[in-house]
Order: C-alpha cells, then structure tokens, then sequence
C-alpha cells in the first residue's frame, strides 16, 4: 500500500503538470473552439485544443511552475 | 517556547497575559461555523444554478470568488480546535468545518492543519516556516507568483518534516483528499469546462491569493522571529471583516485559542501588555471598539 502511495505521488509530482494541461486546459480550450464558427467536425480541429493543453503542461513540467 | 521577560513588569508578566487572554478563548465560534459551512452551501448550489441556466456564469463566478475568499479562516479555526475546544466528543465538528469550508478552495485539511502548526512553531524562520515563501515575498506580485502553482511546494515542505510522525500520518491522509480533489476537477472539466473554470479554478485561484496576502504575508511581512516580535497590528480603512480580520492576526499568533470573532475585545483587553512587550503596531491599538466586528478608533 505504501509502495502504491509513493508511486502514485511520484507520478503527480513528476507528471501531474502534464496530464492537468492536457485534460484541464485541454477541456477548456476545446470549449472555447467551439465557439468559433469555422470549426467543424474536424478531427485535426478538434485534436488542437489538447495539443496545445498539453504543450502548456509540458512547458509547466520543464520550467517548473506554470507563471 | 521560553520568553524572555527579564525588563517586563511584574504586572505585565506572561502569566497574567495568558489568564486574560484565557477569557476570550472559551465562547464556542458559531459565526465562524456558519460562514464555513454557509460559504460551501452557496458554492455547491452556484453548480446547480449555472449549469441549469438559473444565474449566468459571471454572477456564478462572482458568488463563488466571495465563497473561496471566506473559506479558508473558518478550517483555519477548526486547525486550532477552536470548535472543539480540547472536548474530544467534539472533535468531529473541528473535522467536519475544516474539510467542508476547505472544498471551494481545493486544500486537503489534514495538511492545511500540519504545516499550519509548522508556521506558528517557526514563524518567519527561513528554513523552516511552511510560508516563508510568501512571508519573504517584497510585493504582491510576488505573493501572487508564489501562490500560483498552488500545492506545489508541499512536497518540499514534506521533506523537511519528515522524521516528524504525526505529520507524516497527517500529511498520508491529506495526500489521499488531495487526489481525491484533483480527481474531481478534472473529472467535472471535461463535462463542464467554463462551469469548473469560473466556479472553481479562478474563484480558488483568487481566494487562495486573498488570503496568502492579507493572511500570510503582510502581518508578517519584513518581522523578525520572537514570539513577540513576528507578527504585526495594522489598520486600513477597511472594515475589519472584509480584510479577513488580519489586522488582529498577531493576537492570533500570541494566543492561537482565542477565537475568531472575540480578537477585537482581546486585543483591547491585552492592549497594556502587548505595548509593555513591544508588539510592533501595538501602539495604533484603539482603547476600545465601536463595534464588535469593526475596529475604529475611540
């Protein structure tokens, strides 16, 4: 249990700005596409939003802090 | 901790300091707990409102910023025991408001309480107080920067105390809440994005800067370390509840059971013994208050 702890805190702590950019900026950036009525049931489009939520956690990740 | 009371009266003595302040530190905080578990009503119901379309976004996540930036000092009292008040049949309530009131601004309790006795017992110390970041901070934009990456520098703060077992046990605990909260918000992103943006992430964002301002880092901005020396009474022309009431927070500080809403009458109560110590700001103490909840001068 304690071996599972550690492992799952090691992760967040080395990963967690990653996977939050991903998914949490990911989302929002995806909701805000949605809004621009040139979009579409693009799938390139719709990957957009994600990648740039995740390139701001791997940026996170490198630098360390977000700001 | 030992004092140093070598030049103060015999009047003025730590004995008679801690009988006063003892008065004041036996009231049960009601308004405290209402606030508490007030603000986190309000804040789940803003869900209910705004995803429903009942209030727009913006009046949702104004609502919810006011919840975030009273959230913390009602936990912050359940830290202290000051619900309970040593009675351990009660123990649960200190529980209960420290974990409910803390949900708008995503802290884990458990670790909120641990490092927050690291600050009281090494304040204003560079290797070991747990807020010495934001104490160190020369502007707001500092504070803001520090408080930004949210329960980032916890970690460290863990390898700092842990060959401590209690904080170690605490801290395990309040882990597990944290991932929890993580789990969560990132859960209600992807069905809600603007909802979990504007009700939770900003407002908590906003309420956690708030208080590390008004709570961590101007009263004790630029103080030395010394039970009597590390915190400060200030004034601004704001009334003492929507600056968190942290003019009083050395009072705090000196005597952590007080509660909450009785600081104002303590301060005034302690006024001849916080000048004799030398308590910086001492001096701009009024005589008396005008209002219970308001500080203004005689």
């Amino acid at each position: 249990m304690q071996f599972l702890l550690e492992s799952v805190s090691t992760h967040i702590q080395d990963w967690g700005k990653v996977w939050f950019g991903l998914i949490f900026w990911g989302s929002i950036f995806n909701e805000i596409l949605l809004y621009n009525p040139f979009q579409a049931f693009n799938i390139a489009i719709n990957l957009f939003p994600y990648l740039l939520g995740l390139c701001f956690g791997l940026i996170a990740k490198l630098r360390g802090r977000w700001i | 901790m030992r004092i140093d009371s070598s030049n103060i009266p015999d009047k003025f003595s730590f004995e008679k300091e801690k009988a006063i302040a003892r008065t004041f530190a036996q009231r049960f905080q009601w308004e405290m707990m209402v606030i508490g578990i007030g603000q986190a009503i309000v804040w789940f119901s803003m869900w209910f409102l705004v995803i429903n379309n009942y209030i727009s976004i913006w009046v949702g996540f104004f609502v919810a910023t006011i919840c975030a930036c009273l959230s913390y000092l009602p936990s912050h009292e359940a830290q202290h025991g000051n619900y309970s008040r040593g009675n351990r049949k009660k123990k649960w309530l200190d529980a209960l408001i420290g974990n409910i009131s803390l949900i708008t601004l995503m802290y884990p309790y458990p670790i909120m309480q641990v490092t927050h006795m690291k600050h009281h017992a090494y304040t204003n110390d560079p290797e070991k107080d747990v807020d010495y970041d934001i104490v160190s901070s020369k502007n707001a934009w500092e504070v803001f920067l520090a408080t930004a990456d949210g329960t980032d520098k916890y970690q460290g703060i863990y390898e700092l105390y842990k060959d401590d077992q209690n904080f170690v046990d605490k801290f395990s605990q309040g882990l597990l809440i944290s991932w929890v909260q993580r789990l969560v918000q990132l859960t209600l992103v992807v069905f809600f994005p603007l909802e979990t943006l504007f009700l939770w992430f900003l407002p908590r964002k906003i309420g956690t800067f708030y208080t590390a301002l008004y709570f961590s880092w101007y009263p004790h901005k630029g103080l030395a370390i010394g039970r009597y020396k590390d915190s400060k009474f200030w004034v601004n022309f704001l009334p003492r509840y929507l600056t968190h009431s942290m003019q009083l927070h050395f009072v705090h500080h000196l005597h952590p059971n007080i509660g909450h809403w009785s600081e104002p009458e303590a301060i005034i109560a302690l006024k001849p013994f916080l000048l004799a110590r030398g308590v910086p700001g001492a001096e701009h103490i009024p005589d008396k208050i005008n209002y219970r909840p308001l500080i203004g001068k005689a």
